[in-house]
């Protein structure tokens, strides 16, 4: 037990130095990432969606850029954190905020560096994050009071702001889009009456505000296309089938007749309804929910115009334009609100049709129609627009103005500089240090814009010397001008929200001191615990391997989950593939050797048949159980499975059933057939039965081997609500023993293995690094590796055939075997033996934890009359 | 070990699976068991304190925390340790307890440790350790209650309170506005107290944020926010003395328990089931009116005919709001919840003075004050942050503050801050070791020494010289015999934390160096640990 190790198994603890690297290099490689985007010559980035369809955003919003990332470092969470916050608050400045930030953690880092305490630097940053804002506070422009000028302003801010964006072509166009959008809210900061539709086609320039409001909607047929004056009925009603709300009500009828009677009340219903809703007197119904074709035909009727399926905020806004209230019930006509408006008609934008309220009541809301070239275009368009807009209205509340084009900035890094002079101690280096992360915002713009950054910085820092001056960077010219003559302006609101929140998040992420990250919380089992270069191991071999896989009966670690699942069809694979397999009698000797022949007594004459002949090699046996081995060069093709994607790991080897028909050639070269034996959906796991026929030279059949593996994750590939089973041999054969548990074995037969078993078995081709790799062992969950399920097996026939068939191996006609448990190597096998008629059951124990770990039956052809 | 040999000499297991479990005993046992309670502490260690920092966690979802309280990051670090564990659930007992204190008392125990383990060097008997640990223990609780000091405040002179709550705001990240928030907690607490009983109901103090603002926009409201807007748009955003109806039945027709039907088989039925149904809703909201409502709040939803009807009949309405906001309401407000519609009587409304929607930001985020309530023991304290963290920081704080605040209306006896009561309970323990005859008197010593670690600490993580700072600190004590003299944390050139205003309630003090030596003693008990091993 170390006594360091108090954290779960992948929990990791980053302590001092190392947590606030790890902290400053993660939030400044988000900084440095969106730093590219800062001020009118940003550039745009392009965001590609790992969702269905692999979706493209265009954008230079740092908010948008940054909710996209996927980030692990928590630091650099923190950033991202805190532009949401901004976009939320103020709406614009999320690229600023981060970047700010960034600088802030730049310059501190090298603080630390020098061995500046942090608390230090926070306290110094916070002196100086005060000082600026004094500073800004000192030079704000209010003027709220001359109505003429407010105006400018706004223009002013909308088009700085629109300024780095898509629309900075059209920049004048669209700030005054927006002005007069906002202008219309009357100190309301709520967006939501302001109504964006995009429509693609066009030129952006064509995008216009629509002073009364656009629905995306067609009017009924039948109805009037133009409509004066008109009375509106907002409404939220169900008008298709209304349905009786009193829990339990059912239609309960004994003739057809009555059904229609029944239909006809309801049709009254509808009808009435409709009525009353006439009876309001309105030439234009709009409803949130669905109108069916029986009402609208009536309003029709009645020349109304009936407006279906409106989504609730286009409801919402609507009953805010025309001033309606929004109505449910419709018992008492006189005293709902109505909706009012001039004229209602039919328009065209592009190629759409859409219904125009226009000449409203109350001018609250309104609406942007933006044209542009492509969707992209127009997303972009609008998250430019959202954000002019958000920053406007902020404006109007808080009129608060400042000079833009890394003008204030320069300012709070001068007043902060001073500062830094006069305050005594340690902290005027952080205080000082503030100041140039201040000015590395004008430095970027003018980066950004392709100009010398050096220079142009020191000249607008000269220029800051003298009072009143409002000098800021004119990246159109690519010169220090006058910012006011510009006209660019940011609110007060933004700049000061960018400057606390970016402070903020620096000191929060100055003050850690120790980052501990808790384990990823596993979306599989317990089994994925391999890391690093483990994984990396067994990924590699799987690869190389995937044959060998197939004979582990254990459990394999998860590294990705399986594919979506399709249907598939099983006609596609009841393929036939071949493969050749070619052994000689070393490999029989081999294998006889590692299912342990001879293993307690060399001189043993029962088994030294298999290893040895004194007429030579080409007269030793071959043990039944060998006939395992030809399946397995050909298991490849089995996986070829459309349709069925499953992770080899994930498999279980379950059953091995062997028919012999020919004693087995001490060598020769195999013809194997392979085909699927079985396919069955067990809900969660897949069943998959491969058969594997051998031919001989001569093209004569020598043996069959069948195998049953369960794949774990594989299951529910069923299409219909029977689950999917398929097989193509009769049910009798799949019989599973059982173990006459009461009567006494006919004859026990007890054996080691040897701890070198799995080792020496492996060398006749089950090459699964489980049985002899230690660390991969481990990692499958054993404490060492384990012995191949078909090792046991090869000792338990073994023992059969010395017990019951008196040495002689070529009685063995079946062989069936189900693997139950894992065996370690130098373990006792205990065999017991059963007779059933010609059938010989057995079971398989290992001594040492009395466990049974193999069961199944061998079929003999004449049992000797001895028995 | 537990392992035999039959008679031919093959290995012979008596304790089932022995290989797949790990096994420690004695002084191994010990060792390891004190090394990872230390590990703990270190962890910790670096957080104590005004300057303490912060540590980052990332939880398995990948969300992030940044924080200073002792038992949040315990709380949220992933540990696997059976030990580590036992720190964890110290520090957690000490959050119930006290509500503050939670670091603290999580290095004291780690100083503990670090000392037994000396001693079980030297072949002290790990009992003979806890027993003089507890011996100690007790002569510095007593110790405590000598040097404690009455703090007098009242509801009109909260100035102490607010300076308690600072000290504690103090290392927190929120420290940039302390004095606001101390503020804030002080009222809040004084506003549900009991002082008559001594009591405070914390549960009546809500703690509601919401991200976006600066931390200076955090607010005390006399009353309750809820996270909530009025069901329909059009229903006025602003209630003055409104009559609450807080009801927990929907607005729909009747669903009875028993399972039953409606069969329809003619014209006639369905139009009087219709009539029915209309008449359902009209009575509901015209009972509501009838009792004198000017404000429905609702634990469901509403059909959209039963919605206009209210916005009809001019009868604001909340729908959806959870049970526990509608308890508090309820207790806010006078009113009492009402089930049924047909239970609805006037005495049963709720009563408050301004019930207003209030938007935030550029998103359509909206939250319902109800304020000005009859009963205004309810309080909500509303926190505005800069981000998610920033918030959930924030919400900590306020409330270790708050439970100081509560601790001392509950108890006000107090001991200064600082250190200065571990030095000085160092020095008194270190004085009565002398008189215990025996072993003890090693463990006592060591107990003594170990209390300086937490003045020890503060000194490091303030930046000052540690070992100078303490032992000048230390003899100050003893030659002005004042048992108030403590780190100077801030650096202000002055070490009497009576003029600093740094104190902590007695009762907290006395409840971690109680809880500490428990904990201690419980791990030196320990001698053998048998665990599943790791496959």
């Amino acid at each position: 037990m170390g006594a360091e190790n108090i954290f779960k198994d992948e929990a990791s603890e980053e302590k001092g130095e190392r947590a606030r690297l790890a902290s400053f290099v993660g939030a400044m490689a988000i900084a440095d990432l969106v730093k590219t985007t800062l001020g009118p010559k940003g550039m745009d980035k392009i965001l590609q969606s790992t969702g269905r369809g692999h979706e493209v955003t265009v954008t230079n919003d740092g908010a948008t850029i940054l909710k996209s990332l996927h980030v692990d470092n928590a630091a650099a969470k923190v950033l991202v954190d805190i532009s949401k916050v901004q976009d939320d608050e103020v709406g614009d400045g999320t690229t600023s905020v981060v970047v700010l930030a960034g600088e802030l953690l730049r310059e501190a880092e090298k603080l630390v560096a020098s061995k500046i305490h942090p608390m230090t630097i926070i306290s110094g940053f916070r002196m100086a994050a005060e000082c600026a804002r004094n500073a800004l506070l000192q030079k704000v422009v209010d003027n709220k009071a001359d109505s003429e000028k407010f105006k400018t302003d706004l223009m002013n801010i909308a088009m700085t702001t629109l300024s780095s964006k898509i629309l900075s072509q059209d920049k004048e166009h669209f700030a005054k889009l927006a002005v007069d959008a906002v202008m219309r809210l009357k100190g309301s900061t709520n967006l939501e009456s302001i109504q964006i539709l995009k429509k693609p086609g066009g030129s952006l320039k064509d995008s216009f505000l629509d002073e009364g409001f656009i629905l995306d909607k067609k009017i009924g047929i039948g109805q009037p296309k133009r409509i004066e004056n008109a009375k509106i009925l907002v409404a939220n009603t169900a008008m298709d089938t209304d349905k009786v709300k009193i829990y339990g009500a059912r239609v309960r009828v004994d003739s057809m007749s009555r059904v229609a009677e029944i239909e006809g009340a309801e049709k009254d219903k509808m009808r009435e309804k409709v009525q009353k809703i006439i009876a309001h007197g309105i030439n234009c119904f709009v409803n949130r929910q669905l109108i069916y074709n029986f009402p609208e035909e009536l309003f029709a009727d009645a020349g109304i115009l009936a407006i279906e399926h409106a989504d609730f905020d286009g409801i919402e806004r609507l009953a805010l334009v025309t001033g309606g209230e929004i109505a449910s019930t419709f018992d008492n006509p006189e005293s709902v609100k109505l909706g009012h408006c001039k004229l209602i008609e039919e328009i065209m934008i592009g190629e759409d049709k859409l219904i125009h309220f226009s000449g409203v009541e109350m001018g609250q809301a309104c609406t942007i129609v933006l044209r542009g070239a492509s969707h992209h275009v127009l997303d972009e368009a609008e998250r430019s627009l959202h954000d002019a807009l958000c920053v406007l209205s902020q404006t109007v509340n808080d009129s608060r103005v400042l000079l833009g084009g890394g003008w204030p900035e320069m300012i709070m890094a001068k007043d902060v500089d001073e500062l830094a002079r006069k305050t005594p101690g340690k902290k005027s280096h952080a205080i000082e240090a503030f100041s140039r992360a201040l000015s590395a915002i004008p430095t970027i713009i003018a980066d950004n814009a392709g100009l010398d950054s050096a220079e142009l910085i020191a000249q607008l820092r000269a220029e800051h010397h003298k009072e009143g001056c409002n000098a800021g960077i004119d990246v159109i010219s690519g010169s220090v001008g006058d910012m006011s003559e510009l006209g660019i302006y940011e609110a007060f609101k933004v700049k000061q929200a960018v400057l606390l929140s970016a402070t903020e998040a620096a000191e929060m992420i100055l003050r850690v001191d120790e980052i501990i990250t808790c384990a990823p919380r596993r979306r599989e089992d317990h089994m994925s615990r391999i890391t690093g270069e483990r994984q990396e191991k067994v990924v590699q071999w799987h690869a190389s391997l995937v044959v060998d896989l197939f004979f582990s009966n254990t459990v394999w670690p998860i590294t990705k989950s399986s594919e979506d699942k399709t249907g598939f069809d099983v006609s596609c694979v009841r393929n036939v593939a071949q493969v050749t397999y070619t052994y000689s009698e070393r490999d029989a000797a081999l294998y006889a050797l590692g299912v342990g022949a001879c293993s307690g007594d060399a001189v043993n004459e029962d088994e030294l048949k298999y290893v040895y002949h004194e007429n030579g090699q080409k007269c030793i046996l071959v043990l039944p159980t060998f006939a395992a081995l030809f399946s397995l060069g050909s298991i490849p093709i089995g996986f070829d499975l459309p349709g069925l994607p499953f992770d080899p790991r994930l498999l279980l080897h379950g059953q091995q059933y062997i028919e012999i028909y020919k004693p087995l050639p001490s060598s020769g070269c195999i013809q194997n057939k392979v085909a699927l034996a079985g396919l069955h959906d067990k809900g969660k796991a897949a069943i998959l039965e491969m058969e594997t026929k051998s031919y001989d030279e001569s093209g004569e059949l020598l043996c069959m081997n069948r195998m049953t593996a369960f794949l774990r994750g594989a299951g529910g590939f069923s299409r219909s609500s029977r689950s999917y089973s398929y097989s193509n041999y009769p049910a009798n054969q799949v019989a599973a023993v059982k173990i006459p548990k009461k009567s006494q074995p006919f004859v026990v037969f007890e054996e080691c293995t040897q701890p070198s078993q799995a080792l020496l078995y492996r060398l006749s081709g089950d090459y699964n690094p489980l049985h002899s790799d230690p660390v991969v062992a481990k990692v499958a969950g054993f404490t060492r590796p384990i012995l191949h399920g078909l090792c046991t097996l090869g000792f338990a026939v073994r023992a059969i055939i010395k017990c019951v068939c008196k040495g002689d191996p070529n009685m063995v006609k079946t062989i069936s075997g189900r693997f139950l448990l894992h065996v370690y190597p130098g373990e006792t096998l205990i065999t017991e033996m059963w007779l059933e008629g010609m059938r010989i059951i057995y079971q398989t124990k290992v001594k040492e934890r009395n466990r049974t770990v193999l069961s199944g039956y061998v079929d003999l052809s004449g049992l000797t009359s001895s028995l | 070990m537990a392992l035999a040999f039959d008679e031919f000499g093959r290995p012979f297991i008596i304790i089932r699976e022995q290989e797949q479990k790990t096994r420690l005993r004695g002084i191994e046992a010990q060792k390891a068991n004190i090394a990872a309670g230390r590990a703990v502490a270190r962890i910790l260690r670096t957080s104590l304190g005004p300057k303490g920092m912060d540590k980052m966690l990332q939880s398995p979802d990948g969300d992030v925390t940044i924080t200073n309280d002792g038992a949040t990051i315990l709380e949220q670090m992933d540990v696997d340790n059976q030990i580590a564990k036992l720190m964890v659930e110290l520090s957690r007992s000490q959050d119930y307890e006290i509500g503050d204190g939670t670091t603290g008392v999580v290095v004291m125990a780690g100083a503990f440790l670090e000392q037994a383990e000396r001693l079980l060097e030297r072949g002290i008997h790990p009992i003979r350790i806890a027993e003089g640990f507890e011996m100690a223990s007790r002569i510095a609780v007593e110790h405590l209650e000598r040097i404690a000091q009455k703090f007098e405040f009242g509801q009109q002179n909260i100035e102490p309170l607010v300076q308690t709550c600072m000290t504690t705001l103090s290392s927190k990240i929120v420290n940039r506005c302390k004095r606001d928030l101390a503020e804030i907690a002080v009222k809040a607490v004084l506003a549900v107290a009991d002082l008559e009983r001594k009591d405070v109901n914390l549960d009546l103090i809500k703690v509601e944020g919401k991200v976006g603002g600066k931390l200076e926009d955090t607010e005390l409201i006399y009353g309750i926010v809820v996270d909530k807007d009025m069901s329909h748009p059009q229903m006025p955003k602003r209630i003055e003395d409104a009559n609450i109806a807080i009801l927990t039945c929907p607005f729909e027709p009747p669903k009875p328990k028993t399972k039953h039907k409606v069969d329809i088989d003619s014209v006639e039925k369905f139009q009087t089931l219709r009539e029915q149904e209309r008449k359902y809703f009209d009575d509901m909201v015209q009972k509501c009116k009838d009792v004198g409502a000017s404000l429905v709040i609702c634990q469901w939803g509403f059909d959209d005919e039963a919605n206009h009807l209210l916005m009809h009949r001019n009868l604001p309405a909340v729908r959806w709001v959870g049970g526990v906001e509608l308890e508090l309401i309820a207790i806010a407000t006078g009113g009492r919840i009402v089930p049924r519609f047909q239970e609805l009587t006037p005495e049963k409304l709720g009563k408050a003075g301004l019930v207003r929607e209030k938007s935030f930001g550029t998103t359509k985020d909206r939250m319902l004050y109800i304020e000005h309530c009859a009963n205004s023991r309810a309080v909500t304290i509303f926190i505005r942050g800069g981000n998610k963290m920033i918030v959930e920081e924030t919400k900590r704080s306020i409330h270790d503050a708050l439970c100081v605040a509560r601790n001392l209306i509950r108890n006000n006896s107090i001991v200064y801050g600082g250190g200065s009561a571990e030095i000085s309970c160092s020095i008194a323990v270190e004085a009565a070791a002398d008189k215990y005859p025996g072993v003890e008197q090693y463990a006592i010593r060591a107990f003594a020494d170990a209390l300086e670690s937490i003045p020890m600490a503060l000194a490091e993580n303030s930046g000052l010289q540690t070992i100078e700072t303490v032992s000048a600190v230390k003899s100050q004590q003893i030659k002005e015999n004042n048992p108030y003299c403590g780190i100077d944390c801030n650096d202000v050139g002055i070490t009497d934390m009576r003029e600093q205003n740094v104190f902590e309630t007695l009762i907290g003090k006395q409840q971690q160096l109680l809880l500490a030596t428990q904990v201690v003693k419980m791990i030196l008990k320990i001698d053998d640990v048998i665990s599943p091993s790791e496959y």
